[in-house]
């Protein structure tokens, strides 16, 4: 079949996400084009509105759509411990966990000097100012185990190092509800190195 | 470790090829260009999941064809097992028993195989790098811990060496490079010490292997060349910061690492004597093939079982005695496939062996 303008440029532009190659575009574009006039103008409304009312939080630089964000408005969270992520859906990994009730720090990304991301890059001079007039008595650095992610929290701990009394790092480990036999050695050996008291 | 059967399904020059094997020396007899060396880069295939003569899979489909598969029945410690590899439109899969594997790594270990092809010369004549890679290969097969540390390396080195230059051009950045010879002293350390201690079992390996390729004529030793300065066995990752620290001036200037693992060499002699620089023609073949034998024996010693053993076009490089020294090795146990233009040369041996002639694509 003929290709028609219009869908040749839907296909093109869906292709621009990330893991939609070709074949899923136009898989895409054909159910687009059979969906009602209705939910399809919904859908580019929330693609205008996304783009039009989120924006970073000028606090701890986590997308939001009012300023400062909810997260930095919560009275009930703690000012004495903030965690760094690198990026903004890591929040909603971290706060899924129910475990963290202190402040963020989003990043937007990790060192790659391949990749032409140096510190200045990333939100890092805006969290060393937010140490240096806040009150955090600790950092948690929860960037990725990549070798960009050791490498971004190495240098913030570097920059942070006097200014804050307590840095650290997450704990490499086992999967809960894993069985150890089935474990990676890697993992294992971590999860060993990192073994807590009784 | 054995192959037993082995079905070709639009592979290379394969159309359809059906074959079984002796239990030791499978000698692929053929003129040039009939798929001798294809046939032995599908048994290599199986063990690995990659090519050793081409580097994109699309190179091994049959011509106009859209997939090719490769089918095995291998044994491993006396256990069947039956491994499918396909190939269909840019998309490798494997099934192992008929169960679909998440990732090409979980092959890993369950066939494995050493080959020996005219290439391997470039292990006693070429750059460093070929040799590094025979280290890293034989400990990324036998350590997953080593792989992932290597690939964690040279991450390392790719963004450090970023740094140096945007240095050398722009701005300073000492607390980022800082950062990286951090990363590099742990990571490196390991690297620099898994090596050694593999290349401590290859040694003697090795200098056994060359002994009887050599009817005991010559005398083989490998030496782990480090370019970080002093005693490698007692490093530290202090040590290594230091020499990192001292070196980094010249690092900045030249715009890359210059130390490190990265950097490193094994040494080859014969009789004390360099097999790089001094070594003959043949005598720098049978360094690789003793280096080959040593990475077979190395693996029955961590495995508990020899590898298949592949050679390709091996025998018309060696003399009477090596070849014959070489047929006795191999015949001990180790299955063997060889590819050779003429069988003439392995009939005056008194050793039993399976003969396939190949000619255009088929076994006859």
């Amino acid at each position: 079949m003929q290709n028609v303008k219009a869908i040749d440029n839907l296909i093109r532009q869906l292709s621009k996400l990330p893991g939609i190659g070709p074949k899923t575009a136009q898989r895409l574009a054909y159910r687009i084009l059979f969906m009602s006039e209705e939910s399809v103008r919904q859908m580019a409304d929330a693609l205008i509105e996304v783009k039009e009312t989120i924006v970073e939080c000028e606090i701890c630089h986590n997308l939001t759509d009012i300023q400062p964000c909810a997260l930095c408005r919560d009275v009930f969270r703690s000012d004495d411990i903030l965690c760094v992520l690198e990026e903004p859906k890591d929040v909603l990994s971290i706060e899924r966990s129910g475990k963290f009730k202190g402040r963020y720090h989003v990043l937007h990304g990790s060192i790659s000097p391949m990749e032409n991301i140096g510190p200045k890059d990333l939100r890092i001079d805006q969290l060393v100012r937010r140490i240096e007039t806040g009150h955090f008595k600790e950092v948690i650095l929860a960037t990725n185990p990549s070798v960009e992610g050791e490498a971004t929290s190495m240098y913030i701990a570097r920059l942070l190092k006097g200014k804050v009394d307590h840095i650290s790092r997450l704990a490499h480990g086992l999967p809960i509800g894993g069985e150890l036999e089935y474990a990676d050695e890697l993992t294992l050996g971590y999860a060993l190195e990192g073994r807590k008291d009784f | 470790m054995r192959l037993e059967r082995i079905y070709l399904q639009n592979f290379t020059n394969y159309a359809s090829q059906d074959c079984m094997f002796g239990e030791n020396i499978n000698v692929f007899q053929g003129e040039n260009a009939q798929g001798k060396s294809n046939f032995l880069d599908a048994i290599y295939y199986l063990s690995r999941a990659c090519s050793y003569r081409h580097n994109k899979d699309k190179e091994l489909m049959r011509w106009e064809q859209p997939y090719f598969r490769i089918k095995a029945i291998v044994s491993q410690k006396n256990e069947k097992h039956t491994i499918t590899l396909t190939y269909h439109e840019g998309k490798k899969t494997v099934l192992l028993d008929e169960t679909p594997l998440q990732s090409l790594d979980q092959l890993a270990g369950t066939f494995l195989t050493v080959i020996f092809s005219p290439e391997d010369l470039a292990l006693v004549k070429g750059s460093p790098d070929h040799r590094r890679k025979f280290l890293d290969d034989e400990l990324i097969q036998t350590d997953r811990q080593y792989a992932r540390e290597l690939y964690r390396y040279k991450k390392i080195i790719q963004q450090r060496n970023h740094v140096l230059k945007t240095m050398r051009q722009r701005y300073e950045e000492d607390d980022l490079l800082q950062v990286y010879d951090d990363q590099l002293a742990v990571c490196g350390l390991f690297i620099l010490q898994r090596r050694l201690a593999i290349l401590d079992k290859l040694n003697p390996l090795a200098a056994k292997a060359h002994d009887q390729l050599t009817d005991g004529k010559e005398k083989l030793s490998l030496r782990y060349l480090c370019n970080l300065p002093g005693d490698v066995c007692g490093l530290t990752e202090k040590d290594y910061l230091k020499a990192l620290q001292e070196r980094r001036q010249e690092d900045v200037n030249r715009g890359y690492s210059t130390l490190g693992p990265h950097r490193d060499d094994l040494e080859l002699t014969i009789d004390g004597h360099s097999a790089k620089t001094y070594g003959s023609q043949g005598q720098q073949r049978t360094v690789a093939l003793s280096l080959k034998m040593a990475e077979a024996d190395y693996i029955q010693f961590h495995e508990g079982e020899y590898p298949v053993l592949l050679l390709d076009d091996v025998l018309s490089e060696l003399d009477g005695t090596r070849r014959e020294s070489l047929l006795r090795l191999v015949n001990q146990n180790i299955q063997t496939f060889i590819t050779c233009t003429d069988a003439e040369d392995m009939r005056s041996q008194t050793l039993h062996f399976e003969e396939f002639i190949i000619k255009d694509g088929k076994i006859i």
